[in-house]
């Protein structure tokens, strides 16, 4: 037994997360006590107050979709009026609401939840999981986030650790995790492409390896490409399907729709090994004269390929943005890695084959290879004598609000972290207490094209003539990829404090108390102490 | 860890206190001329040397935090280093060494460029109008700014510059307000 306390890797995936730990040198992944080593990332309230996680949760999706939540990774760090939330606001069964300063709540029999409680408990499961497996308690954890996620989406899910106890070591991207897994112990030196499909995310990371150091050269996603959308498409062409064949709009009746669900997803999984899949969905609806009807068809390779060819074609489209990037061709590299459940997919594979004109790479399951590299990593930070250094990038740039609603780069995507910037700035009225900064993250240089990660209002500075006051404010991207603002007055070394604002996330007393309607984030009235940058 | 040793964090403190003073080829222990691949392989050398996560075990807050503001300092280098453009406004900068400058700021390229612009104009009325019209610029008169590129216009036709210039005062008489 090592003498240091357990650090476990966990994969908080859209519809399965897996856990894992080195032992005596080695990862495993762990399973639950049946067996199963991922569980589904669904969460279920009972009404006798209890809540079940995980594929036990799953199978009530069909029976209690009201109390039932799946895919709240999908929702996590967004804002009430970004499309991801009003497509699943159109087809989750479960209530989803606004909360404070337009971030998300779920409502629950009557009670409001935020997603990082919802994700909380699903990281709450990893843990127990690992703990029985251990016979220890478990308090600390590295997870794994989509390469893609922005500030918000990262923040939420080290909330949602902190919520489930744990305290989180480090948040790594998918892809670079599934590097560690694959090249770690093995002295390496290769250029990698991690191509990364999971539940609800797509994130194509291009890799060098060089012995010990995994270094990101660019990376590029879509957080609304995912195996869900398969789904998705399985749905719609059943539900169009049965519409000709019997005039019922399957679509208006929740239960009918889970079903649906159900089916679409063992339909994909089955395409894994087979050329046509017979489905079967005896009584899927029964009219008000009690006439019940089946959904009965077979659907053969073709037909699934052309209806999802598009979405895979999606994805190579984000390959060649994160290749151009990194100044490379999809030829320029050594290998393949797959990650995720749906590149067991002959149309991913073959399609990714022929883009990288190279067979992926055997031997790495890609449902477990993201959790397996979180616990090398975990083991990393608290071993001595293990080292793999991993040397990651932004995924987006970071932006700075200016006059007209543009916003000013400071530091460009798939630019190294941990990593700073200072810009400074000066006062613009005479006796100006305060200094605000609204910082974003995006591509575009219109404000409203990106998501906004907050307004910082710094005060504590000298009060003098307008001008005659500087302030340099420092924006940090650290290991985490989460963006740290500060602020000093460069002529006394005094630093400033900060208030953050306008921020999706929860606040330090939302975390602590774990409860909502907590209104500790107010909003700044707008207006006063508007900023410039100084010329040098 | 067998080289976090006393000396090694002694080594460690000495150059934090010195990070202010270290250029960019310093911090990655490689020589001005050095090529692309030679910057590669010091970045990763000093990375192995200055990661965080090799001294995630230590306790002493202050030594982390020192090694955390090198490795930054490193990558801000590589960052910086690999890009050629970005290089070749960098070692004019330190050719310059213009108040003792070594970190690389969009500011700088921002203010080598304006000073290329400011000798902008094949003719002399044209060099003349372009220095007039920057000044307006600087001034917010964007009206008078816009007139006077339009002029410089007259002399040189082809100068794209001008023309661009002229057209970006237009967009701020357009764009620009004052927020109370």
């Amino acid at each position: 037994m090592p003498d240091y306390e357990p650090v476990i890797g966990i994969d908080l995936g859209t519809s399965y997360s897996c856990v894992a730990i080195m032992e005596e040198g080695q990862p495993v992944v762990i399973p639950n006590e049946w067996g199963e080593r991922t569980q589904a990332s669904v969460v279920s309230f009972l009404e006798d107050g209890r809540i079940q996680v995980g594929n036990d949760a799953k199978r009530r999706l069909l029976t209690h979709p009201t109390q039932t939540i799946y895919s709240a990774k999908r929702l996590i760090g967004r804002f009430i009026f970004s499309p991801e939330v009003k497509k699943a606001q159109a087809i989750c069964p479960y209530k989803i609401l606004e909360g404070p300063n337009h971030g998300l709540r779920v409502e629950v029999m009557g009670e409001e939840l935020s997603l990082p409680q919802i994700s909380a408990l699903v990281l709450k499961e990893m843990k127990e999981i690992a703990e029985a497996h251990l016979g220890v308690t478990v308090n600390k954890a590295v997870i794994t986030v989509p390469a893609y996620f922005n500030d918000n989406q990262r923040q939420a899910t080290a909330d949602a650790g902190r919520i489930a106890n744990l305290e989180v070591l480090r948040i790594i991207n998918e892809p670079t995790a599934a590097a560690l897994a694959y090249g770690f112990g093995k002295s390496l030196n290769e250029r990698v492409a991690v191509y990364d499909l999971g539940g609800g995310t797509f994130d194509i990371s291009v890799m060098e390896i060089g012995e010990d150091t995994f270094e990101v050269l660019a990376t590029a996603g879509d957080t609304y490409l995912g195996g869900d959308d398969i789904d998705m498409r399985l749905m719609d062409y059943f539900a169009d399907l049965f519409m000709r064949d019997t005039n019922v709009n399957l679509r208006t009746d929740v239960l009918a729709l889970q079903r649906l669900r159900e089916v679409a997803e063992e339909t994909k999984k089955a395409f894994s090994e087979k050329k046509q899949v017979q489905v079967n969905v005896p009584e899927i609806y029964v009219d008000e004269k009690g006439n019940a009807y089946d959904l009965t068809t077979m659907i053969d390779e073709k037909t699934f390929i052309q209806i999802n060819m598009d979405l895979i074609q999606r994805s190579f489209k984000v390959c060649d943005e994160a290749f151009q990037s990194a100044g490379l061709n999809s030829s320029d590299i050594d290998g393949v890695i797959l990650v995720g459940g749906p590149t067991r997919l002959p149309l991913v594979r073959d399609n990714v084959e022929h883009y990288f004109g190279k067979i992926p790479l055997a031997g790495i399951d890609p449902d477990e290879v993201v959790a397996v590299g979180a616990a090398i990593q975990a083991n990393a930070l608290i071993d001595v004598n293990a080292q793999a250094f991993l040397l990651d990038v932004t995924p987006l740039s970071l932006r700075l609000a200016t006059v007209g609603g543009y916003a000013d780069q400071i530091i460009a995507r798939n630019t190294p972290v941990p990593i700073d910037r200072t810009r400074t700035f000066t006062t613009s009225r005479d006796n100006q207490e305060r200094v605000k900064i609204r910082i974003f993250q995006g591509e575009s240089n219109r404000q409203d094209e990106n998501a906004s990660l907050g307004e910082f209002e710094f005060t504590g500075f000298r009060v003098a003539g307008r001008g005659e006051v500087k302030i340099e404010v420092t924006f940090e991207i650290d290991a985490n990829g989460i963006v740290q603002v500060s602020a000093r007055d460069p002529e006394t070394g005094q630093s400033a404090s900060t208030t953050v604002s306008l921020s999706s996330g929860l606040s330090e007393e939302e975390i602590v108390k774990t409860q909502e309607n907590v209104g500790a984030t107010e909003i700044i009235d707008g207006g006063d102490g508007e900023i410039e940058a100084v010329e040098e | 860890m067998a080289d976090a040793n006393a000396q090694f964090i002694e080594r460690i403190m000495a150059w934090g206190d010195v990070l202010d003073q270290l250029d960019y080829y310093q911090l990655l222990q490689v020589d001005p001329k050095a090529s692309l691949g030679q910057i590669r392989k010091a970045y990763h050398a000093q990375t192995r040397l200055f990661h965080p996560d090799r001294y995630f075990h230590l306790t002493d807050e202050k030594i982390k935090h020192v090694i955390y503001r090198i490795s930054k300092r490193v990558t801000e280098a590589y960052v910086c280093l690999r890009n050629p453009a970005q290089r070749g406004h960098y070692d004019v900068q330190l050719a310059q060494n213009e108040r003792g400058k070594l970190r690389f700021t969009e500011e700088s390229a921002q203010d080598q460029k304006k000073e290329k612009l400011e000798q902008t104009g094949k003719t002399e009325k044209g060099r003349q109008l372009h220095r007039q019209g920057m000044a307006e610029m600087k001034r917010k008169a964007f009206e008078a700014a816009e007139r006077t590129f339009k002029m410089a216009m007259a002399y040189e036709p082809d100068n794209d510059l001008f023309k661009k210039l002229a057209e970006d005062a237009s967009h701020s008489i357009k764009t620009n307000y004052v927020v109370k």
